[in-house]
């Protein structure tokens, strides 16, 4: 059980500015964002990984 | 309750609306292309090709800066372009409601230390620009004229940013060009010198062509984490994921190297990573003309990038929050302009090596970022707590500090610095064979994952239990 006390700052310290709330409100209602699907997925790892990987190989035999 | 796009949103660090998030792919790519060019591409060049010629320093360095970046990109990307938020606030989950300042401490005196330098070569640049139109005499009065041109920089820097988000946006649509002046730079060296270029051997190279290679690598790879503190404020005006990691990849990590090019070749074949020398050389007066504008367009659009993502960075203390986005910019250009004003010289001897040793902080921030999203929270993140400090918040941790982030960062920085002494370049053993940025990230993540485990167990930092 929570300390009335506790609650009472923890309520008050909580409290957000009333535009930053409507706007966490919206966003937290709004449709989920994606971070990254699988077409970024597949860049992500073709540009980060396997091109570093072929540039490395191409550069120490060359 | 209802809220509507604001047309300033893009000057606070709260969550942006999707309504707000306007930027596609092409807006993204040319914003971050303009601010990842600047003169440090010469300085990286001219720092590979003391240890590798021209095609394995430019492999090397290509290879470095995908790999960065790509880290980079999973550390900050999925909670910055889920929620709208910038790199800052997306440290929380992981620092705490108040361990926060940590990042935004490196973020501010990483990004206004550079700033301060590039700004100082924007207007020695400039000078040397006045000098070569004929403007101005040669003389020693010229040095002089620094601080006034670097007060004037930032006074239209301010002026851009008054704009926000879009003020950046307009001068990369301006100053793009300088990407493609940089790259027919660089074909002019490489087609006017090839055999001399591909013959140049590097100065400072050990013995050990393993620890060269590694070298070059490690140099790509901390030139594109040193970009973690601009990325959020960038990619938060995308939609979502899909929509930034081409821009990312190619927009930011590619011009790098590409541009290093031209530091690396000057530096192998003409003993000098500056272009503005070198084009005189290869081309007379007029090259010299063309560069000099290019390096007074690359560094004044990296700035004005920079000072937007600290400016947006710093308000996320509660105290600047409700001030205005003038005072904010102000508070930001205010060192930079001071530096540039009082010592130039001085900051520009000295300050190099101090973000040398800064820039060992980004990779374990990486490290500890991407365990906590895909590993122990498996993408989950409450928005509402990253803007929440109170005790019993999920991200409160204790005090508003979660010991395991910051034991897991000084952890990752000794790591960095025990493989490689950014300084001196000294290295321990294992360094050629597993670099010192990728041990550093590594050796984070695996001390933020054990001791988070205490953290969960104790019932801190709202993870699911398992």
């Amino acid at each position: 059980m929570t300390d009335p006390a506790q609650g009472d700052t923890l309520s008050q310290a909580a409290a957000l500015p009333p535009q930053l709330e409507a706007r966490i409100a919206a966003v937290e209602n709004a449709a989920p964002t994606s971070d990254f699907d699988a077409s970024s997925w597949f860049w992500m790892m073709l540009l980060g990984v396997a091109v570093p990987l072929i540039l490395l190989a191409v550069g120490w035999w060359a | 309750m209802t809220t509507h796009a604001n047309p300033q949103a893009d000057e606070s660090a709260w969550p942006l609306l999707p309504e707000e998030r306007t930027w596609g792919a092409a807006r993204l790519t040319l914003t971050l292309a303009t601010t990842a060019a600047a003169t440090w591409c010469y300085l990286i060049g001219e720092s590979v090709a003391g240890y590798l010629g021209f095609i394995k320093g430019g492999l090397a360095l290509g290879a470095g800066c995908m790999i960065g970046m790509v880290l980079v990109l999973l550390a900050a990307g999925p909670t910055c372009v889920r929620f709208g938020i910038d790199s800052i606030a997306s440290t929380k989950p992981q620092f705490g409601s108040r361990g926060w300042v940590v990042p935004a401490a490196l973020q501010a005196v990483s990004i206004i230390g550079w700033n301060s330098l590039l700004i100082i070569f924007f207007a020695k640049s400039a000078v040397q620009l006045s000098v070569a139109l004929g403007i101005l005499d040669l003389g020693s009065r010229n040095a002089a004229l620094v601080p006034v041109l670097t007060v004037l920089a930032c006074t239209i820097i301010f002026m851009v940013l008054r704009r926000g988000a879009t003020g950046v946006s307009l001068v990369s649509n301006i100053l793009v060009a300088h990407v493609f002046i940089g790259l027919w730079m660089l074909y002019l060296l490489v087609s006017r010198r090839w055999p001399e270029l591909i013959a140049a051997q590097p100065a400072n190279a050990s013995p050990n062509h393993l620890w060269n290679y590694t070298t070059g690598i490690e140099l790509g790879i901390g030139a594109t984490l040193s970009w973690w503190p601009y990325i959020g404020a960038m990619i938060r005006m995308a939609p979502n994921g899909r929509t930034i990691v081409l821009p990312v990849m190619l927009g930011m990590a590619a011009p790098v190297p590409l541009l290093s090019l031209i530091g690396l070749a000057g530096s192998l074949v003409l003993k000098s990573s500056d272009p503005t020398e070198w084009l005189r050389i290869v081309g007379g007066p007029a090259y010299a003309i063309v560069s000099l504008t290019f390096v007074t367009a690359a560094n004044f659009g990296t700035t004005t990038a920079g000072i937007y993502a600290s400016a947006i960075g710093l308000r996320n203390f509660a105290t600047l929050q409700k001030r205005t986005w003038t005072t904010l910019l102000l508070i930001t250009i205010a060192p930079v302009a001071l530096v540039g004003m009082f010592i130039p010289e001085l900051f520009f001897a000295k300050f190099g090596n101090f973000l040398a040793l800064i820039g060992v902080a980004f990779a374990p921030l990486c490290g500890i970022q991407i365990v906590d999203y895909f590993v122990l929270r498996r993408g989950r993140i409450d928005v509402r707590a990253i803007y929440a400090d109170a005790p019993g918040r999920p991200y409160h941790f204790w005090r508003g500090i979660n010991p395991a982030a910051m034991t897991a960062l000084a952890v990752g920085c000794f790591t960095y610095i025990a493989f490689l002494n950014p300084l001196s370049y000294d290295s321990a053993a294992p360094y050629p064979y597993l670099t010192a940025s990728l041990p550093s990230a590594t050796a984070a993540a695996l001390a933020y994952l054990l001791g988070s485990l205490l953290v969960i167990r104790a019932g801190r930092g709202g993870y699911a239990r398992p």
